[in-house]
């Protein structure tokens, strides 16, 4: 451990980390199970085409969600410009998304034919907010996207009354809410359809993957006939179905594990002053992964978010700034959409970081980074100036 | 019984498969820019003679990232009225409208006399395609492209190893793409790489392949996840690696249909019209006595071959040259399990047909 400031990597100490302590779920099966799947598949030199994998594996994640159809597909981009494409029918508009979301959202819809119209979001569980929502809707809104967090999804039931009300169909990008439930109720039937990722980063690894759900019979055979007869090329292989099976079946380990890390986490910065742990919300009533620990950097805390996620991946603490800057101040807003104020997001995209997860991540490493945050905060003032000098 | 599949359907030995997986596991890196992508990145520029290649999540992603590296937004984009639907479904993704022009009686591809007539302030770029594995005219429509300083990329998909005048497919154009989908001499279950002589345009393609402010080498806009994982660039390195033993299979098996349709006047096979070619598709031009490819294909059906008009539907009342194609040129299994037996079966059922 750290018994001075220039023991920290960041002024030449070494590294309190031998490895990367990457953000990334990262779960994976054992690799026999796995190489035992593949089998068949090569024997039957059957590697895509909507094979029996995949199929085997829409079963799976339809039951797992309560839906009637689970459609699988290249990746959850893919998906979502599917899905949009189909619900705007042809037209152009505007589709409402969060500023405050993933980097991909403006592209997903311009992909679909659509200008994003950026909205503020709420403050508990950082989605769309309703208010908001409503008011941006105009006569050229074709679509609204919605992004579920991963630590309180969105204020669905809301949007959802929005969306009907004002005759716009409603789609969920639900990647991050994998596993999480609005109202006791599984996500995967909210919406017109949501769409999920199988990103070796996400909770459930294939490679790269995706997945579209919905109850909609009618949407989701115009999806599956799409993919299928060739219209699109979304197909997922069967390499990447075969690995996302196997981890369907772990799904619970894996969230105990995360849970597990989330509350070494909750101990450990109970007692670091300045730094708020983000708490899921509800936790009594609804279903999370905890696959994420994010912290809200406030202003009692010595240094910058900056600063700080530069201290802790020179210790190989893999942190980030979360969702920064906000997307209508990002080199992701395209040229001529309206940059509107936005004060939740902008106040949010400052605020937050994420800190080691996933597989990768010990309880003891957990621990660690409680101590090293502690250290970094009872010397706050020497390395704010070492840092300042550095600079200069 | 055993369906007679269309498609290449090679595979890499079993062994190189799980050393492979073990590989990936070790490392645990399964996306993103991997070691196994960045490899297959270097080792496709070699094999198709261009300094870059850019490896994606299939033809189509490939499709949508070369043209907005390319093409200027909103433009129309001239292509063969064959082109794949997913293909030109991924210009329509791109904002595109796609204007089909026919393609020559003699070639069977774009005919640069015709596109230079058609080339007007709203041309965007063109897509050509190497039909049937053929390289053909390549270089003329290259240079007219060129002189009319339109952006032109060619689907090199079925013609990966083919090549003429000593320039392989994909290395033609200001970008090809070649897909390693499963019915590809190069499967990689799916995945497809865009390959260009220009630095510039492989900036691009790397950047409007994904998000992230660390992999971004050029003012792009508009970026898609259009990332290959680590399994399939594996597949890909091997499928490289045993490429020459591929088509040489392919070039006995073609040998096979040569003697097993000889002397059936109203089946004509089609041989490659480029010095050296990969034989990956096996096509037969049908006489009108015979039926449509369609008919043959739905003939062909009940006994377990698999069979299709060997270029995608196109309205022959606009375009009578494609559309010929359509009707006439029927595809037949030319894959890793089809057998010299199941060849002669096949030649007989269709001469059976034929003769009715
Ligand atoms: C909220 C959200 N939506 C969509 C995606 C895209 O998923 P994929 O990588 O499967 O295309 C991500 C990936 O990080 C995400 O976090």
């Amino acid at each position: 451990m750290k018994r001075a400031v220039e023991e920290l990597a960041i002024f030449g100490g070494t590294p309190l980390f031998d490895s990367i302590k990457p953000v990334g779920q990262l779960a994976v099966p054992p690799l026999d199970a796995y190489l035992e799947r593949l089998r068949p598949i090569f024997h039957e030199h059957r590697l895509s085409g909507n094979g029996p994998v995949v199929a085997e594996l829409e079963r799976r994640l339809a039951e797992y969600h309560g839906v009637s159809h689970c459609i699988a597909v290249a990746n959850a981009c893919v998906g979502l410009v599917m899905v949009l494409r189909q619900l705007v029918g042809g037209k152009r508009g505007n589709a409402i998304v969060p500023a405050f979301s993933y980097s991909g959202i403006p592209h997903i819809v311009q992909w679909a034919g659509q200008m994003p119209k950026f909205c503020d979001v709420e403050r508990r569980r950082h989605g769309l907010d309703p208010v908001a929502v409503d008011r941006a809707i105009d006569e050229d809104t074709t679509v609204i996207l919605a992004v579920a967090n991963v630590h309180g999804t969105c204020e669905i039931d809301a949007l959802q009354e929005i969306a009907s009300r004002r005759k716009v169909p409603i789609v969920f990008d639900s990647v991050s809410a994998l596993g999480a439930s609005f109202g006791g109720k599984m996500l995967g039937s909210f919406g017109r359809a949501e769409v999920f990722s199988l990103h070796a980063t996400k909770m459930l690894n294939g490679f790269e993957g995706g997945y579209i759900t919905t109850n909609d019979d009618a949407l989701a055979q115009v999806l599956r006939d799409q993919r299928n007869s060739g219209v699109v090329n979304a197909r997922l292989n069967e390499m990447h179905a075969a690995l996302a099976l196997l981890c369907v079946d772990q799904l619970d380990d894996v969230i105990g594990r995360n849970e597990a890390r989330y509350r070494a986490y909750e101990r450990e910065l109970a007692s670091v002053e300045g730094l708020e742990l983000l708490r899921y919300v509800d936790e009594a009533r609804e279903h999370y992964t905890y696959q994420m620990a994010f912290v809200a950097v406030t202003d009692r805390w010595p240094l910058t978010r900056e600063d700080t996620v530069k201290v802790l991946r020179a210790e190989r603490a893999f942190a980030m700034p979360y969702y920064s800057p906000a997307l209508h101040h990002s080199s992701h807003c395209p040229i001529g959409v309206a940059v509107p104020e936005l004060p939740v997001a902008e106040e949010l995209a400052r605020l937050f970081m994420y800190l080691p997860g996933g597989e990768h991540t010990t309880i003891d490493d957990v621990a660690s980074c409680g101590e090293l945050l502690r250290f970094v905060h009872e010397h706050g003032d020497e390395i704010r100036r070492r840092l300042s000098e550095n600079a200069a | 019984m055993k369906r007679l599949r269309l498609g290449q359907h090679y595979v890499p030995s079993w062994n190189v498969v799980e050393d492979g997986v073990r590989g990936i596991f070790e490392r645990a890196y399964f996306a993103n820019n991997g070691p196994l992508v960045q490899d297959l990145d270097r080792v496709a520029a070699e094999a198709t003679g261009v300094p870059y290649a850019v490896a994606v999540t299939n033809d189509m992603m490939a499709m949508m990232l070369a043209a907005k590296s390319l093409f200027r937004q909103g433009g129309v984009v001239i292509a063969p009225p064959f082109l794949s639907p997913q293909l030109r479904e991924a210009l329509v993704w791109g904002g595109y409208r796609v204007r089909m022009l026919d393609v020559d009686q003699i070639t069977r591809q774009l005919d640069p006399d015709t596109v230079e007539r058609s080339v007007d302030g709203e041309t965007a770029g063109i897509v050509a395609v190497h039909v049937l594995g053929n390289v053909g005219n390549a270089a003329e429509l290259e240079a007219r492209a060129a002189a009319l300083n339109v952006p032109l990329i060619f689907d090199a998909s079925d013609a990966f190893g083919a090549a003429t005048s000593g320039r392989l497919a994909g290395s033609f154009g200001d970008a090809s793409l070649v897909s390693f989908g499963e019915a590809d001499l190069l499967n990689a279950g799916e995945g497809a790489c865009v390959t260009t002589r220009s630095l510039e345009v492989s900036n691009r393609v790397r950047t409007l392949r994904n998000f992230h402010p660390g992999q971004t080498f050029a003012q792009m806009p508009l970026r898609m996840n259009g990332k290959m994982a680590e399994a399939p660039a594996m597949l890909a390195l091997a499928a490289f690696a045993d490429v020459t033993e591929r088509i040489a299979m392919n070039s006995r098996r073609f040998d096979t249909y040569r003697r097993a349709l000889e002397a059936v006047e109203s089946l004509t096979l089609l041989e490659p019209v480029d010095e050296q070619a990969n034989y990956q598709r096996l096509v037969v031009e049908l006489a009108p006595s015979v039926g449509t490819a369609s008919h043959v294909a739905r003939c062909l059906d009940p006994y377990g071959i698999e069979a299709r008009p060997a270029v995608a539907a196109t309205d022959a009342k606009l375009y009578p040259v494609a559309g010929a194609m359509f009707e006439r040129l029927l595809e037949l299994p030319n894959g890793a399990d089809i057998r010299d037996e199941d060849v002669f079966e096949i030649a007989g059922r269709l001469k059976k047909i034929a003769a009715i």
